[in-house]
């Protein structure tokens, strides 16, 4: 169980999170959606804490993930897999190296036969088979978010962090990243939280959708209740329409 | 600050002379708590780096590269620096004691000992800092723009213990290790001077140098070189985890690391020379 309580955060005089309220339920995926911009990411950097909030609380499992010492805070963050915007894969290191990296800092395994098995079992999910000595450079911008992802559930963490997996995926590829999101849920009881901007893919993997505006959560509701709003902001937004309250000016 | 000035209105301008005063104290103000900050942080880092150094597992295979990179890869251009050194201070010593006494005298005693106790190591760690410090800070630079750094920790990894400590400790051991090596090359150079240009005997170019030499002179210079490893491979770290501002950032970072362990080494040198002497150390 995750709950963000009140958070407030600013870069320089530039407010980002605004008094955000948010709780994540185990074993459910909770999608967040919202404008460019409006601080999604960095709302999920809070959660693994690599940013700290000017003020509020971040719960994980019971514990105040604000108030921990480095080390304490480094034993959390084994708990979870991030996948980056910008997928943030190690150029030093093969497709095999990353995938297989948080599998030997963790000593999660420690036979190269099982860690062989684990990564080509990852790569096969993310419709990736066979490139493991390929150098992230030489991949194409939606291959490097799929070894992304591989090496975000390589671990198999309780909590899945994905910030935009289908941006920048072929709408197939991205049905089969949707459908591998429903399967860890259901398989592996995954909890998990997707950043998107793909309302298809939100509609479909999504028990609850989070809509973020002007650093706060103006709504979370079923899919349903989402599709359904009466709140002219959410409304607005998954609609896709420039006309309503949210004006080109308004940012996060 | 926009500003409407009526004709005649002393106070306001007054209030305004009190700001621009106030702006500039603010200004020094500003400056020297971002030294003190900037120290606080390079400390933070230095104490991370020394928590880390023993914690097992060792990254013997991290270690080994970085060592590589930092030692074999440059000791052609440490090479050519110290060797150019060595002959030109032959030179410049024989004609000077030429002019003076009309024999080029103690040319291996003033060639040896500048060498061993400030060139060397002054010289080697320039070289390092302009090659293996710019190197370090735009590879840790690019990996914090593009979030690698981030990565790291989602992945269970310590970014001191897994990028800081194998580039300190090539650092710590391969500038003493390096500057052996080149003021060997460097009193090499200043032998052929004298020997073929200067015509000293071999012999005694020796002798000027062994006996006069102690092991304190020696350690002088060692002591400076493992000084300026650690500053290198402080700065240089610091400088990379605090990039900002993708590409250009890089690029700003890496430049700001170069200048500020290359006048970080100069000044000091003056502080641990003195620091040395106070100690009888050389
Ligand atoms: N490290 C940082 N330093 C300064 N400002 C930052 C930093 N990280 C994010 N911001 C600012 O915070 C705001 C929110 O950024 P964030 O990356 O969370 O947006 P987002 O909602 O993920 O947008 P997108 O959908 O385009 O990815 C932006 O205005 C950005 O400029
Ligand atoms: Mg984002």
């Amino acid at each position: 169980m995750i709950k963000l309580i009140d958070l407030y955060k600013k870069f320089g005089s530039h407010p980002v999170l605004q008094g955000l309220n948010l709780e994540i339920e185990d074993g459910k995926t909770i999608v967040i959606i919202g404008r460019s911009g409006c601080g999604k990411s960095v709302t999920l950097k809070h959660i693994v804490g690599l940013l700290k909030c000017d003020s509020g609380s971040i719960e994980v499992d019971g514990v105040d993930i604000t108030k921990l010492v480095p080390l304490e805070l480094q034993e959390i963050q084994k708990r979870f897999g991030f996948l980056f915007q910008g997928a943030a894969l190690f150029d030093s290191m093969s497709v095999y190296e990353n995938v297989s990296f948080g599998l030997r800092t963790q000593n999660i395994m420690t036979h190269e036969n099982d860690i062989k098995e684990r990564v080509a079992e990852c790569l096969r999910l993310v419709g990736l088979e066979g490139i493991e000595n390929t150098m992230p450079a030489d991949l194409s911008g939606g291959m490097r978010k799929r070894v992304g992802l591989a090496r975000a559930i390589a671990a198999k963490p309780q909590y899945i962090l994905y910030d935009e997996p289908t941006t920048g995926i072929d709408p197939i590829m991205s049905d089969a990243v949707n459908e591998l999101i429903l399967d860890m849920k259901q398989k592996l009881q995954i909890t998990s939280i997707v950043v998107t901007h793909d309302m298809v893919s939100a509609y479909k993997i999504a028990d609850r959708i989070a809509m973020m505006y002007e650093g706060k959560i103006v709504q979370t509701g079923t899919p349903v209740e989402i599709k359904n709003t009466d709140n002219p902001i959410v409304k607005q937004f998954i609609t896709g329409s420039a006309k309503g309250p949210i004006t080109l000016e308004n940012r996060g | 600050m926009v500003h409407k000035h009526l004709p005649g209105e002393s106070i306001e301008q007054k209030i305004e002379e009190s700001i621009e005063e106030d702006k500039f104290i603010r200004f020094l103000g500003h400056k020297v708590v971002g030294v003190a900050d900037t120290l606080g942080k390079l400390t933070n880092l230095f104490l991370q780096i020394l928590f880390w150094i023993g914690k097992k597992p060792i990254d013997f295979k991290n270690i080994t590269k970085q060592m590589t990179e930092v030692g074999v890869n440059s000791l052609t251009v440490t090479s050519l620096t110290s060797l150019s050194t060595g002959m030109v201070l032959a030179l410049q010593t024989g004609a000077a004691s030429k002019n003076i006494l009309n024999e080029p005298l103690y040319v291996g005693t003033a060639v040896g000992f500048a060498i061993v106790k400030e060139l060397g190591p002054v010289l080697t760690a320039v070289v390092i800092a302009g090659r293996v410090g710019a190197a370090i800070t735009a590879e840790l630079g690019t990996m914090k723009v593009t979030e690698q750094i981030d990565a790291l920790y989602t992945l269970g990894a310590n970014p001191v213990k897994y990028l800081v400590v194998p580039r300190f400790l090539s650092c710590v051991l391969m500038v003493p290790i390096l500057t052996i090596y080149s003021s060997l090359i460097g009193i090499m150079g200043g032998y052929f001077v004298s020997v073929y240009k200067l015509s000293i005997p071999g012999a005694r170019y020796y002798h000027d140098i062994i006996d006069f030499m102690k092991v304190g002179d020696i350690m002088h210079g060692l002591i400076k070189c493992v000084i300026f490893g650690i500053i290198i491979a402080l700065i240089s770290c610091y400088k990379g985890f605090t990039t900002e501002g993708g590409a250009e950032g890089v690029g700003k970072a890496t430049t700001q690391s170069v200048v500020i362990s290359m006048v970080l080494i100069l000044v000091s040198d003056t502080f641990l020379t003195n620091i040395l002497q106070f100690f009888r150390i050389g």
